[in-house]
């Protein structure tokens, strides 16, 4: 009894709740969620493609999040021959952005190296001469440039040569000398004893090269053209192709030689070919899968049957076990890119993504569509609506838009750049359109009647 | 002498006469006055009354989406509907006032419909008591009413 006080606090505080409560409950009652017509919405962030009309959407569509409609991107030029292994030394040099960087093998896994670092601008493949003496890369500007080592094994530069277009290899040859392969042409540049030189009488003629191997034991250049492999062998002269040796292989990215003959790539697949006195056989059971997709072979010197995969991941090192290949991870390396960087990546000039078309409850007359975007300098992106899956209406982000009347609701997005060689084009993060709808009041609940004299 | 005081006893009544009649006079016009003022205010009143009937039938258009947003706010006046407001609103306070009847009676009146106001004119004729030509008394009056919207 003493506490009665307490009670009536109670009491008091219990009646305050109640009235916040009937407040919040008239409040809800006044908003009138019940009486909103049925208009029609959607909102993709682009994190499936379940409002996608995937069959005529010719958009990048990124579902991994954030999620984005942006340009497709050329396929850019795939350079196969960007890493090369030191015979001799367990040592690696890969092609990267801005020039040349080492790997080492240190006992245990392959660390970063850096007396294999150099600058080299669009550089493109690279190769270790056949003792590793001496280290040539060549570039997209169509030069190949040679370098020797130091005392400390560090680069020294010892010469560069110009003039070949289009290279998609540098693989070594006899002794110091070199095979400089581009799509229609191998050129052999052979070392006087004081600088490398072309030698045509050894040159190749070739139609769509894309990969190039030398095993030097067999003294043999095996080339991907187009979808044969093209067997080359020194015949005391010059090289001549083996037809024996030769064989045609359909659709394949690389090709790699090996003490029991080559390999090409297809797709996530390695499939092996033995060269026999007969010609060469294909050799089923020595097929190896990559776990992920693969670009790129490339020769190992460190023992007769181990050979590298460019893949995703990056270079993995595969070795012979006795039976077959299996990927050492201790001789891999991560990160290796067969994907040139721009300029040779590029976007497509224009590209337009559409939505599924919705139907509506009743027609849909007018339309409010948001966008989150990034539109970088020289790029668009446009929007249109359509209400009958034919006719379209451009609208502007965040502007209510008649549009003709229909029973449908979709939309597109046009994305367009004038400089498909920026490092980025247009993105869409997000779009939300809404049809809009009338709903009417009466004046006293959403206006007032004044007298005016 | 005698004749001259008669003659002043007689000029009392006439004086009397006289100021009673001025008196009924002034109390006529002044009753007359007062009527007229009560009825000016009265039909001002009815005619306020039937503009803000008018008006007040007004809808507001609302543009909205599915999540409840309101973009825009419009007034929207259906002509017909707010005529029959105002119509109906100054029939019934006109009858409460009496009108029509003998010495009240309405000439004429307009109602004006815009895009969202109502403009409500009417003429009554109220018969006075004063001789011709003051016998009658035209009051005119008007006025107009508007809706609008509250808020964005």
């Amino acid at each position: 009894m003493r506490r009665w006080w307490l009670w009536v606090l109670v009491v008091c505080l219990v009646i305050v709740v109640l009235g916040v409560l009937a407040r919040f409950h008239v409040a809800g009652a006044e908003w009138g969620l019940s009486n909103l017509p049925p208009a029609l919405w959607l909102d993709d962030h682009y994190l499936n493609l379940d409002l996608t009309d995937v069959a005529a959407t010719t958009a990048a569509v990124d579902t991994s999040p954030p999620g984005k409609v942006l340009l497709p991107r050329r396929a850019g030029e795939v350079m196969r021959d960007v890493v090369a292994l030191r015979p001799g030394a367990l040592q690696v040099a890969v092609v990267v952005k801005d020039g040349l960087q080492g790997y080492a093998f240190d006992g245990v896994r392959m660390v970063r190296d850096g007396r294999l670092d150099t600058a080299l601008r669009e550089a493109c493949a690279v190769s270790f001469t056949s003792d590793g003496g001496f280290l040539v890369a060549a570039t997209r500007k169509g030069q190949v440039v040679f370098w020797g080592f130091d005392s400390e094994g560090s680069l020294h530069e010892v010469q560069r040569l110009s003039g070949f277009s289009e290279v998609v290899a540098v693989e070594p040859a006899v002794g110091w000398d070199v095979w400089v392969g581009s799509k229609k042409r191998a050129w052999y540049l052979g070392f006087d004893g004081t600088k490398w030189q072309e030698v045509p009488a050894l040159a190749l003629s070739l139609s769509e090269a894309r990969s190039a191997s030398w095993y030097g034991q067999r003294r043999s250049l095996t080339v991907l053209d187009g979808t044969r492999v093209r067997y080359f062998a020194w015949e005391g002269s010059r090289f001549v192709e083996v037809g024996a040796f030769s064989t045609d292989i359909g659709s394949a990215s690389a090709v790699v030689q090996h003490g029991l003959g080559y390999s090409v790539l297809q797709d996530k697949t390695v499939l092996a070919y033995g060269l026999t006195e007969a010609g060469v056989v294909r050799c089923p059971s020595l097929d190896f899968t990559f776990p992920d997709a693969a670009e790129g072979l490339a020769g190992s010197p460190w023992a007769d049957q181990d050979w590298v995969g460019l893949t995703g991941w990056g270079m993995r090192y595969v070795g012979w076990t006795g039976t077959g290949w299996a990927v050492d991870p201790a001789r891999s390396v991560a990160g290796v890119s067969v994907i040139s960087e721009v300029p040779a990546g590029r976007y497509e000039e224009a590209a337009e993504y559409r939505s599924r078309l919705l139907d509506a409850v009743f027609p849909v007359f007018k339309v409010r569509l948001e966008a989150e975007a990034f539109v970088p300098r020289w790029c668009s992106v446009e929007y249109f609506v359509t209400t009958d899956g034919s006719n379209w209406t451009q609208v502007e982000p965040g502007v209510s838009t008649e549009v003709p009347e229909g029973m449908k609701l979709g939309y597109r997005i046009r994305l367009a750049t004038a400089r498909p060689e920026l490092p980025k084009g247009p993105e869409v993060d997000r779009v939300r359109l809404l049809q809009i709808a009338y709903r009417y009041l009466p004046v006293s609940q959403a206006g007032k009647v004044r007298l005016v004299r | 002498m005698q004749r001259a005081v008669s003659s002043e006893r007689g000029f009392a009544l006439v004086w009397l006469a006289v100021t009673m009649g001025l008196i009924s006079l002034l109390l006529v016009v002044a009753v007359d006055a007062v009527r007229v003022w009560a009825l000016w205010g009265r039909l001002q009143a009815i005619v306020d009354a039937a503009a803000l009937a008018g008006a007040g039938s007004a809808r507001v258009r609302e543009e909205v989406d599915a999540f409840g947003n309101v973009y825009s706010r419009q007034v929207v006046l259906d002509p017909v509907e707010a005529a029959q407001e105002a119509n109906r609103c100054l029939d019934e306070n006109l009858r409460w006032l009496g009108v029509p009847r003998e010495d009240l009676l309405e000439e004429s009146r307009m109602i004006d419909i815009g895009d969202n106001t109502v403009r409500v004119q009417v003429v009554l004729v109220a018969r006075r008591f004063l001789p011709p030509p003051w016998d009658t008394l035209r009051v005119v009056r008007e006025a107009t009413a508007e809706a609008v919207v509250e808020g964005p």
